[in-house]
């Protein structure tokens, strides 16, 4: 169980400004849960999940993992990047394996645990290909892989399908949720993306300006396919997030000429 | 984004890939491009005359001297023709280019981790890389004495400071979301070092070790015309001395020949070593 307790976090532009990128905020995220973090960019969910991460000190609060307070990264909290994090001066198989040599396993045991995720993600004859010769689809469904042979029972995922083609970022969703569902490990993933959300997450948490926006429940039936998100349930549950993500009433603009 | 976006490649027209067809074709043109040399320089002696020999008699003098010469004895020079002198200024190179390099790359590697480091390392290579080091030379003879320790010194340093601001630069390159993720996964820092930054950081040191090994020739060469007993410079400084420049050119085609060579085999390595590299076409 993951608890964020009154956790801050400011930061300083060089033009001097401070910016609150978390403001006061508590929640708490049971185990099995899969949850997502929506908001708008520069509203703190990405600070958020680093700081989970222990990829990103507070100014103020704490957050704890099973009764133990975070203070840097630990491997029972896999991470999952935007970025392309791939190694691509090691294998696939190597890359599936980093975390679990990293963690000092024996080769026989690493050689079976990657075998079974690369199986499990879809690129079981992919073991010996550089990160190279894969396209972007399959280099994400390698960090995958890797986060889930790394053996965390928490993963943190700050918007993996961020770049990916539209089709591309569904195959990779049903891949996570069945993953999710066979494994049932605790998965924190940030989205700007409201249909996204719909798809994946048990519970919605909407980060505005720093602050925890909203809190809502996605009671929806699975697969969480157009019909099913198209629902009454479906269509109230957008509605209540686009309204938090709206923009300010905006200010009379002056007059160009 | 792509995966290799994060780091910068340093590719150069001899490292791509070809197939078959494309190779042969290459090849032609390789030769092509010698020919047109040998022709241009056939065409410059019969301009000049004399003091600029033609390419068949260079390289028949370059062959003829290779193991023994009766006219270095003439001179004063070591017996044994080219070769002795070929293998010190080659020594030379490599060995100075490697001691060097091997340093220049650890102290640009720590310095890149670790602020201190950085600080302490930064003015000394500021200094030693604006200094123009062929005019420290006289002074490594006065300390070394004439012997190949003021040669390998002087191509020692150079490649130090080369291979520290390659090395710095090619942590700088280096996306920080690598070093993050590795460190998610419970790496310590010594393996995130020698598992994530050093591979990462292979392109760029290559990179480095290539530019230093171009230049460790000349150094060499030129630190043994200003006093040595052995090494193609010095070869070259006396037969100047007696105005063979005939002897002069087949020096500097040998010392060229194994110096292509020698880039020959480091780009072998490097592409050996960066293998996992998309290489652009």
């Amino acid at each position: 169980m993951i608890k964020v307790i009154n956790a801050s976090c400011l930061f300083r532009h060089t033009s001097g400004e401070e910016v609150r990128a978390l403001d006061d905020v508590s929640l708490a995220i049971e185990v099995s849960e899969f949850v997502c973090l929506l908001g708008r960019s520069g509203h703190g969910k990405s600070t958020l999940l680093r700081s989970v991460a222990g990829l990103n000190p507070l100014t103020s609060g704490r957050i704890e993992v099973d009764g133990a307070v975070v203070r840097g990264p630990g491997v029972e909290r896999g991470m999952v990047f935007q970025e392309d994090t791939v190694f691509p001066w090691m294998t696939v198989q190597k890359n599936i394996e980093f975390g679990l040599r990293a963690q000092n396993r024996a080769p026989h045991e690493r050689k079976r645990e990657a075998a079974r995720w690369l199986e499990a993600v879809g690129l079981a004859r992919f073991g010996e290909s550089w990160p190279k010769e894969l396209s972007g689809g399959m280099r994400k469904r390698v960090a995958i892989a890797a986060a889930f042979a790394g053996g965390a029972p928490i993963l943190l995922m700050d918007e993996p399908f961020g770049a990916l083609d539209y089709v591309t970022r569904r195959d990779l969703q049903s891949l996570l949720i069945d993953l999710w569902q066979r494994t049932r490990r605790t998965i924190v993933f940030v989205t700007h993306d409201v249909e996204e959300a719909l798809v994946l997450a048990e519970r919605v948490i909407v980060m505005r300006r720093g602050r925890v926006a909203d809190d809502i429940p996605v009671p929806l039936a699975r697969p969480r396919d157009e019909d099913e998100r198209a629902s009454r349930t479906g269509v109230e549950i957008s509605k209540r997030i686009l309204h938090h993500l709206a923009l300010e009433t905006p200010v009379a603009a002056p007059a160009l000429t | 984004m792509s995966a290799t976006a994060f780091v910068k490649m340093t590719v150069s027209p001899s490292s791509l890939r070809i197939s078959g067809a494309e190779w042969g074709r290459q090849l032609a043109l390789n030769l092509a491009g010698v020919a047109l040399f040998l022709l241009a320089w056939q065409g410059a002696h019969v301009l000049v005359g004399q003091y600029l020999p033609p390419p068949a008699v260079v390289i028949q003098a370059a062959y003829r001297n290779l193991w023994s010469s009766p006219h270095f004895v003439g001179l004063g020079l070591p017996a044994g023709g080219y070769w002795p002198h070929l293998v010190s200024t080659t020594g030379t190179a490599i060995l100075g280019c490697a001691i060097g390099g091997l340093v220049g790359a650890a102290s640009g590697l720590v310095s890149a981790h670790s602020p201190t480091a950085f600080q302490i390392a930064r003015p000394v290579v500021g200094v030693l890389g604006t200094v123009p080091i062929l005019v420290a030379s006289p002074f490594f003879l006065i300390w070394f004495g004439v012997s190949d320790t003021a040669k390998i010194v002087l191509v020692c340093l150079y490649s130090a400071v080369v291979l520290h601001l390659y090395a710095l630069r090619a942590v700088e390159h280096l996306h920080p979301s690598f070093q993050e993720y590795a460190r998610t996964l419970g790496a310590s820092s010594r393996r995130i070092f020698f598992w994530v930054s050093l591979p990462g950081c292979m392109p760029e040191l290559f990179g480095g070790l290539r530019t230093a090994l171009g230049a460790a020739w000349g150094l060499a060469a030129i630190t043994e015309l200003l006093g040595t007993d052995r090494g193609i410079g010095r070869v070259i400084i006396t037969t100047w001395g007696v105005q063979d420049i005939t002897l002069m050119m087949a020096g500097l085609l040998l010392l060229c020949l194994v110096a292509l060579a020698a880039d020959a085999l480091l780009m072998a390595a490097r592409r050996h070593v960066t293998r996992w590299m998309p290489r652009t076409s």
